[in-house]
């Protein structure tokens, strides 16, 4: 039996898939908006004169898609992002009308890029109500211990700070005395508050257990998972203002370390096998470790997703997609050593200091973006160790390093294909 | 943009002309985005965004969904314990 080369599979899973579609050519044809609009793509006269149907229908159902794109767009840049970035990030109605210009030019260039911003719109608002529901499940179920296990966390970390302005004995000796007297009192105060609310939730585990011996034990159970159920809570509003962060300092200061950041914790983690999981439970509640460890997935996923939008993202016009192919071209020739171009290093080198002179020079937030996204495909070096990871078939961020993976290695790759890579 | 001249960038690189494909380079940098690349810009960053995001809530929603069947469940063994003391407590009234 032949066997399918990687071209040939590559092909037939990149092969449009519609048995029966009940696209009706004259349909998109009567529309006279529609046929304006297609007649000022470059290939426009032709495919309304050859009635390409496959081609025609692309188009148009991606047509019919960018006003809810661009308002989808727009919701999330006024709503989540601004607040999400405390407002470093926001855009005037001349940056959304860019917006919709490139959706318009992306309906001829890559159609389907639309509809998958979508499914990634959709997605995340379904991963959001799932999230509201179990949220809303997680407070009808704990009554009134939840405020009770709140309010204890809240205490604990009151103590714990003032324990540390209280200081240790040599850093005690160089404070005033009025000074320390103050500091002592709000930690007594504040010790004293935890110790009643403890004693008023083993009061009510006590009343309980003697009630019902079997219904204290399972108190302490609840209150358990509670506890972590809050406390996922507090790393998840964590690893968004984490990310945030890195997010804001791509546009409002040109700040792209984070992402070589981003490459040296990538590498570092791959040594350490499976970690890529927020391990909220296995941390022992201890804030420290928990931030250095959401530090890590935080700019491991930011890296991953990095170059997955720079090599899929399509960023403006044919001369800009020009100069990022001819970027690619030259640095992966200049790595082979290919025609005697010398080290890849120096052609990394070259075009790496020719986009941070232009970045350093350029105020516009968009500007530097597109450069950030140029400059990520000058550096070969930090995509290879994730291509090299390990799979994680069980995590989500696992399904995603795959994804990402899958993508590396292909010049533009679907998410269909990834995801069937994945599967195999 | 201005168009970019792919072949002669080649070229110069491969002549060693450094400084000319540097200068090549630099002037089609810093020319003015579109505003259709810019729209390109912020367009990349918002799926960035929400595929971070994503990432992160499901994880969250991962451990959500497996912490509340077992809250459920104490919940529904905490309402058979009520239930079995209260039968207890009428059938002790009784016997006494």
């Amino acid at each position: 039996m032949a066997r399918l080369s990687a071209r040939d599979l590559d092909a037939e899973l990149d092969a449009p898939q519609r048995p029966e579609s009940s696209f009706r050519i004259e349909q998109a044809l009567n529309n006279p908006e529609f046929t304006a609009f297609l007649a000022q793509a470059e290939d426009g006269q032709e495919l309304i004169e050859t009635k390409d149907a496959s081609e025609i229908e692309r188009r148009y159902n991606a047509y019919l898609l960018v006003d809810l794109t661009t308002a989808d767009i727009k919701e999330l840049y006024q709503d989540q992002i601004r607040r999400d970035t405390g407002g470093e990030i926001q855009l005037d109605d001349r940056a959304f009308q860019g917006m919709e210009a490139h959706l318009r030019e992306l309906v001829h260039r890559r159609p389907e890029a639309i509809a998958e911003f979508g499914r990634d719109v959709a997605t995340y608002r379904d991963t959001q109500a799932k999230i509201d529901q179990g949220r809303q499940r997680v407070e009808q179920l704990g009554g009134s211990l939840i405020p009770m296990i709140r309010e204890r966390s809240q205490l604990k970390e009151r103590v714990a700070a003032a324990k540390k302005a209280k200081g240790n004995f040599v850093t005690r000796m160089f404070k005033r005395a009025d000074t320390k007297r103050a500091k002592d009192a709000e930690f007594d105060a504040a010790s004293r508050e935890l110790q009643q609310v403890q004693e008023r939730m083993r009061s009510v585990q006590a009343q309980r257990a003697e009630l019902r011996t079997m219904e204290g034990s399972l108190d302490a159970l609840q209150e358990k998972f509670f506890t972590d159920a809050l406390w996922a809570d507090e790393v998840k509003d964590q690893a968004q203002q984490r990310t945030m962060n890195l997010l804001a300092g791509y546009t409002a200061r040109g700040d792209f370390s984070a992402y070589d950041k981003a490459a040296t914790l990538t590498r570092r983690v791959q040594g350490g096998g499976e970690t890529s999981r927020i391990q909220y439970l296995d941390t022992a509640h201890d804030p420290q470790q928990v931030l250095e460890h959401l530090d890590t997935i935080v700019a491991e996923r930011m890296h991953d997703e990095l170059v997955v939008t720079a090599e899929t993202a399509d960023l403006g016009s044919e001369p800009l997609n020009d100069l990022r192919a001819s970027i690619a071209t030259f640095t992966q020739a200049a790595e082979r050593g290919a025609g005697g171009r010398g080290d890849a290093q120096a052609a990394d080198r070259l075009v790496r200091e020719t986009l941070e002179e232009v970045m350093d020079d350029t105020e516009d937030p968009a500007k530097r973006l597109v450069l950030g996204f140029l400059r990520l495909s000058v550096r070969p070096a930090t995509a290879a160790p994730a291509a090299a990871r390990p799979a994680r078939a069980t995590s989500a961020s696992g399904r995603r390093g795959g994804r990402a993976a899958a993508s590396r290695s292909q010049a533009r790759p679907t998410r269909r294909r990834a995801a069937r890579r994945t599967t195999a | 943009m201005q168009a970019f001249d792919t072949q002669r960038f080649t070229q110069l690189l491969a002549a060693g002309k450094r400084d000319e494909a540097k200068q090549m380079l630099k002037t089609v940098l810093s020319a003015e985005l579109t505003p259709a690349e810019q729209g390109a810009a912020y367009h990349a960053l918002a799926q960035l965004y929400l595929r971070v995001q994503q990432g992160l809530s499901e994880q969250y929603l991962e451990i959500l969904q497996e912490l509340l069947p077992k809250l459920e469940t104490i919940d529904q063994l905490k309402g058979q314990a009520q239930d079995q003391g209260k039968l207890a407590d009428v059938r002790g009234s009784l016997a006494a």
